[in-house]
Parts: C-alpha cells; structure tokens; sequence
C-alpha cells in the first residue's frame, strides 16, 4: 500500500523473475515496479470516465491472457491484496489454467491490513463485517451493530453505471439515512474515514465525523469508512448455560 | 524520476531513516513527482448483484505455490 514499505519478499522475487509485469497501482508504485523489471506495463490507461468497469476489467484479463498465451511468465502486480476487493486477479487466474497453465496468486498488504495497524483496531475484538459500500446499499443485509462494519469504496457510494470515479451528496446522503434509518445507528454515531498513505512522506488519513454529516465529507476513490460498534453485545444465555453444563458434566465424571 | 522513487522506496525498506533526513532539494524532488502523478484508478471490485444460487466456483486445482522459474 505504502511504496518501498508493503511488498513482500516473495512477489518482489516474482516480479523481477517475469517476462512481462502488468500493474494496476498508484502510478508513482507502478514507476518503483518498473525498476525491478524492464518490462512492466500499466493497466490504468484502460480505465475512463463513463466507460462500464466491467469492460475494462475484460480489457485487463484480455491483456495478459494474451501475453500468458504466447508463452511468456506473466506477473500481475494489483493494488493491496490482489485477491481482496478485486475481480481481475481472480478472473485471469481462474482463466489461465482453465487454459493449461500454471497461475496462482500471492497475498499482498491490503488497505484492511494497513487500517488494523495505523487505527489500533483489532477485528476479532468485536467481530467486524466488510462489504463493497455500493453493494451494500443495493442488497437487504442483516447488519450486527455490536461489531464494527467496514465500508470500502465509500467515495462511490450509490454509483449503479458502474462507471463513474465519485458520487454525489445526494448518493451518498441515501446512504447516511440507510446506516441511520434502516440499521440504527446514532445521527451522531462518530465514524471515521481512511485512506492509507501512497508514499511514506505523506500522512495517513483518520478522521473522526458524526454518522449524520457523513454525505458531506470530502471522500476519495482510496477512502473507507469505518464504522465502530454502537452497541454492546449482549451475552447468549442459553448457549453460556449449555456450555456451563458440560463443564460442570465434566467435572462430575472425571 | 527513478532516483526520486529510490529516495522513497529506501525511507520506507530502512526503518532506521526518516523523513527528517531528507534534504529540502530531495523534499521538492518529492513532492515534484507527486504533482506531476496522475491520479490513481483504484478500482477493481465489482458491484453487481451476486445471486447467492450462483455461488463462485471452487478452484480447480490446488494452488500452485512453488512454480519453477524457467
């Protein structure tokens, strides 16, 4: 995520041992691959205003099939995790040996890796549940309030073209009113917002704002929102005095 | 361009410097290169409906963790 500081050992090995590297980073990342393998080339021009992503990721996989097809060792070098929020490496994996050939992915350092580490939150603290922001308003979900909910891509929240690079406040406000109205969370609920920094010079973002004046706040295409829990968890009693019983079974017998 | 991304890639790899260490030239050099990048298209997910009948597939085959390098 951060450049120079977030490549394991082992892709770096990839990357200078391929034929061809196509990349899909922050272009200032994508000049730092470049001078691990001479033949590195960017799959961000294939991105556009107005244009269906769902294209462009054909584009994508089509790109490097067609490079994996003529023979050579082909590297796809992804932004975070590759596997993580990204359909392209999955689909160019899945394609390449449903044509014959050997792929495989390697785990990267997701924006979720850097977030647990820069913002001091442990998942397994209260259970944490992500979803793709756009998606989640579209679907009914059964939301645990007790745990934290991690929202990504927030910047385009509401955007059904599958072709903008950012939404409006009235998009977004449709998803303040979801979280408040439909899920229960408090209008001043504090929230924060994220966004892992690119180069090690800048500051990482973390910006606390009431749940309510979220559709306000400036968001970016790398921006998640991150949503604490509002309620406390409750016990399950039932369960704790099946589970005290065994115990107490146990006990009796041993 | 390539030494300003070296000065950034080693202030990361090195916990041992930091960014105090830099030099103003280097610092300008810095954040020439910054304004001059083109923003990036981060986006890689997809948002379309999943039908949960539809399920993706398991892999094929177990994967290939140890490929030999030709």
């Amino acid at each position: 995520m951060t450049l120079g500081a977030h490549m394991p050992l082992r892709c770096r090995s990839h990357i200078e041992n391929a034929d061809v590297v196509f990349t899909n980073c922050h272009p200032l990342m994508e000049q730092w691959v470049s001078t691990m393998n001479k033949d590195t080339r960017s799959l961000q021009p294939l991105y556009a205003e107005g244009k269906d992503r769902r294209d462009t990721y054909r584009e994508m996989v089509a790109a490097m099939m067609a490079e994996v097809t003529s023979g050579k060792r082909v590297c796809g070098v992804f932004y975070g995790h590759p596997g993580v929020f990204a359909q392209v490496p999955h689909t160019a994996i899945a394609q390449a040996k449903q044509a014959g050939f050997r792929a495989h992915m390697e785990p990267g350092i997701s924006a979720e890796d850097c977030l647990y580490a820069d913002m001091g939150i442990d998942p397994g603290a209260y259970g944490s549940q992500h979803f793709e922001t756009t998606q989640f308003m579209m679907f009914s979900r059964n939301i645990d309030t007790t745990a934290y909910l991690f929202l990504w891509q927030v910047g385009l929240a509401g955007d059904l073209s599958i072709t903008k690079k950012s939404t409006s406040v009235a998009q977004r406000k449709v998803l303040t009113d979801l979280l408040i109205d439909d899920y229960g969370y408090p209008p001043e609920h504090r929230v924060a917002l994220y966004e892992c920094p690119v180069v090690i010079t800048d500051k990482t973002r973390i910006e606390w704002l009431p749940l309510n004046t979220l559709h306000e706040a400036a968001l970016s295409l790398i921006t998640t929102l991150v949503i604490p829990p509002c309620k406390r968890l409750i016990k399950n009693e039932k369960i704790l005095n099946k589970l005290n019983s065994l115990s107490s079974d146990k006990e009796a017998t041993s | 361009m390539n030494k300003t991304i070296e000065i950034l890639a080693a202030l990361a790899e090195d916990v041992t410097r930091s960014v105090d260490q830099l030099s103003p030239e280097e610092m300008a050099d810095i954040a020439r290169l910054k304004a001059e990048t083109v923003r990036m298209n981060p986006l890689m997910a997809i948002v379309e409906p999943t039908d949960p009948d539809e399920p993706s597939r398991e892999p094929e085959r177990e994967p290939d963790r140890n490929p030999i390098v030709a």
